[in-house]
């Protein structure tokens, strides 16, 4: 406890910075609400069930540096690790948006885009109507985001109108920094787009990325929601993405958790229309000493609504990878379809993989499934490609990146789909030669 | 090309091979034929250098070389191929990635330029044909869902594009139709010359009526108990497997006696 009071003190003075920054009424109180809600939660410990595997200690510890100085570092611009035909590419250097590092291309009707911070000053109705709603805003963390953020993404795409390519958001920390960054999407009845959040850091050092994204789909909105986490070998990266989905909406949401030394994406799904579905994959790829920890709920409230989760590990070395996968159905939730897949492949014998499904149903008629199984490599299929003239240690690689490619079937789009495999692959190769 | 001299084999402490002597030249093509539990798959899998069988005795030697020292894939890249009585299903690995690899890692092994994907796709486009493989497959996951006789085929495909110079075929007829069975052994006379050496193994005659053996062996309970041309397996047709149980029995009588 008295590490979280210092915990605490130490970003007092940032919140006092915040607070007396220009900004309308209605978001100066829901910072000192947020504020005060997140000192009395403070953070959480492992005695708290929903943190149970994952230990924030090494967060409370860290000293961070809350300064606002932009740094300019020449190498930002030769980071993008990840790449793709887009149509907007936007890049906030320690939550701050970086106008020359982004691309803006023509704007599309219905599609209204800018930093979330300009938009509160524009004063655009979704941010005081949603902001901090969505999520509900009583976690910790999300408490601690409402408090501190300065600037993310807002997204907001108008009734049946359509982002055509990917929108790409890189979120680039530098060495020692707390960026507390929050994004914003809206999308009106039968809109479609697809984003991509990428966190990395631009160079080694510890620093904690807290990220906050909040969706609102309606009526038959489509969301293809993809998230990559490529941060440094010390980096604290605490994200928490909801979503609140309309009737007959499709949220798809894929994780890939490649970087860190502790990642924590914790991804809910409110299904609050009829017949609205969600699909939550995700791939923790576990190397060193890092910890990856999914943390999914999905709140089926009304009739017919389907959800689908797969989330994968790969787990080399020390690492730890945990999936907690919550499943709720209500009374009135009838026809409901719930299915949930967690597997783990384990490459050494010291990485620990943890499974934890929770399904709650209190409605009938209703399908649900999951299943968990964690296991190593294959040995008659490593036999069959050595046979083959393969030696064994790309034959190994080529089983794992068939494993971890697995989640990425339920991307559709085939050139997304190429460059998303193509950052797996690069991320895997040094893991195969575990034993 | 091959070499095996009294071979014995263990699995968990269990002998399965007890003394197998058998010398295939390149050019030739030699049947192994015997009922289930011979140990017919044992050897094939040891020619392939699985790992969860013991040698306890004896030797094998390829192109002079001892065979048991060497790792799976060096042996395949030195030339021996094994088509599998029971292919491996790979989810992930398209069979034309997986295809490739296997290529490039053969052509890298001889020093070759490796093939990239349109060099390949041409290469592979014959052989597709005279395996009436339907091109779609090529696409899929390895195995994944294919029928027996696509996989099979699937298994002669392999064969022919990596040129081996000596393939072990275990089982390969098991569960063909006459037409699958026709298209496999078509496939296996293409790779047939004077620089290549092939053993088939089999439970029955049939196959060896489209793929004519030089030699034909008989093993019964890990030993190799009577060798003959082709004539051998059409009267093991006629008469069954008992009859060579039988004399077998007595040949290991008369051992016994002269001890």
């Amino acid at each position: 406890m008295k590490a979280t009071t210092e915990f605490i003190q130490r970003y007092n003075k940032v919140l006092a910075d915040i607070l007396a920054s220009a900004q309308p009424a209605w978001l100066h109180n829901k910072r000192s609400e947020a504020y005060d809600l997140f000192q009395r939660l403070g953070l959480p410990t492992t005695r708290d069930e929903e943190w149970k595997y994952t230990s924030l200690a090494g967060i409370e510890r860290a000293e961070l540096d809350t300064s606002t100085t932009e740094v300019s570092l020449p190498a930002l611009a030769n980071i993008d690790s990840f790449d793709c035909a887009y149509a907007h590419k936007l890049v906030f250097v320690d939550g701050r948006f970086n106008a020359s590092l982004s691309i803006l291309r023509e704007p599309q009707p219905g599609v209204t885009l800018m930093p979330l911070a300009q938009a509160v000053t524009l004063s655009q109705p979704a941010t005081s109507e949603f902001m901090g709603r969505l999520d509900g805003n009583n976690e910790a963390l999300a408490a601690f985001n409402t408090a501190l953020w300065r600037d993310g993404l807002y997204l907001d795409i108008a009734r049946g109108a359509r982002l055509t390519r990917p929108l790409i958001i890189h979120c680039i920390s530098t060495s020692g920094r707390l960026v507390p960054i929050r994004h914003l999407f809206i999308l009106g009845e039968g809109a479609q787009a697809t984003v991509i959040e990428h966190y990395q850091s631009a160079q080694a050092g510890v620093h904690f990325t807290n990220a906050v994204t909040e969706c609102l789909l309606g009526a038959n909105a489509e969301l293809n929601h993809i998230k990559l986490q490529d941060e440094n070998e010390q980096a604290f990266h605490a994200a928490r993405i909801t979503a609140r989905q309309g009737p007959g909406s499709r949220w798809l949401n894929l994780s890939l958790a490649a970087g860190g030394t502790l990642t924590r994406n914790d991804i809910i799904s409110h299904l609050d229309g009829e017949a609205a579905s969600c699909t939550l994959n995700g791939l923790a790829i576990g190397a060193g000493r890092r910890h990856v920890d999914h943390h999914t709920f999905i709140d089926h409230r009304l009739p017919g609504g389907i959800s689908r989760q797969h989330y994968r590990g790969v787990l080399a070395d020390r690492s730890r990878v945990v999936f907690n996968g919550r499943v709720r159905v209500g009374k009135g939730a009838v026809k409901t379809d719930a299915q949930q897949i967690n597997r783990n492949l384990l490459l050494s014998r010291d990485a620990e993989a943890d499974s934890k499904p929770q399904l709650e149903i209190y409605a009938d008629d209703v399908k649900c499934t999951h299943g968990a199984a964690t296991g190593g490599l294959d040995v008659a299929q490593l036999f069959y490609l050595r046979s083959r003239g393969i030696p064994e240690t790309p034959a190994r690689g080529m089983l794992i990146q068939a494993f971890a490619g697995t989640v990425l079937d339920v991307i559709e789009d085939a050139d997304l789909k190429q460059a998303l495999a193509n950052w797996v692959g690069a991320k895997l190769p040094q893991l195969a030669g575990d034993a | 090309m091959l070499d095996i001299s009294n071979l014995h084999v263990s699995v968990d402490g269990k002998p399965i091979l007890k003394g197998i002597d058998l010398h295939l030249k390149a050019g030739e093509v030699h049947a192994i034929m015997g009922p289930n539990g011979s140990g017919k798959s044992t050897l094939a899998q040891v020619l392939a250098g699985h790992e969860s069988y013991a040698i306890t005795r004896g030797s094998v030697r390829y192109q002079g070389e001892d065979l048991l020292a060497l790792t799976p894939e060096d042996r395949a890249r030195a030339g021996v191929f094994l088509a599998f009585q029971y292919p491996v299903e790979i989810p992930g690995v398209t069979n034309i990635q997986f295809l490739k690899t296997a290529v490039n890692a053969r052509r890298r092994f001889q020093g070759l330029r490796e093939l990239d994907a349109l060099d390949f796709l041409s290469q592979i486009k014959e052989k597709l044909a005279i395996l009436k493989f339907d091109d779609n497959l090529s696409y899929r996951a390895v195995n994944v869902g294919f029928s027996g006789g696509e996989k099979k085929r699937n298994e002669i495909l392999q064969m022919l594009l990596l040129a081996p110079k000596l393939a072990i075929l275990d089982e390969t007829d098991s569960g063909l139709d006459i037409d699958a069975l026709k298209i496999v052994a078509e496939g296996v006379n293409q790779l047939r010359g004077p620089e290549h050496a092939i053993l088939l193994i089999t439970h029955y005659q049939r196959l060896l009526d489209y793929i004519k053996p030089d030699v034909v062996h008989v093993l019964h309970d890990g030993r190799i108990v009577r060798s003959g041309g082709p004539e051998l397996a059409h009267e093991l047709e006629a008469r069954g497997y008992g009859w060579i149980e039988a004399a077998a029995g007595e040949t290991r009588a008369q051992e016994v006696a002269e001890q």
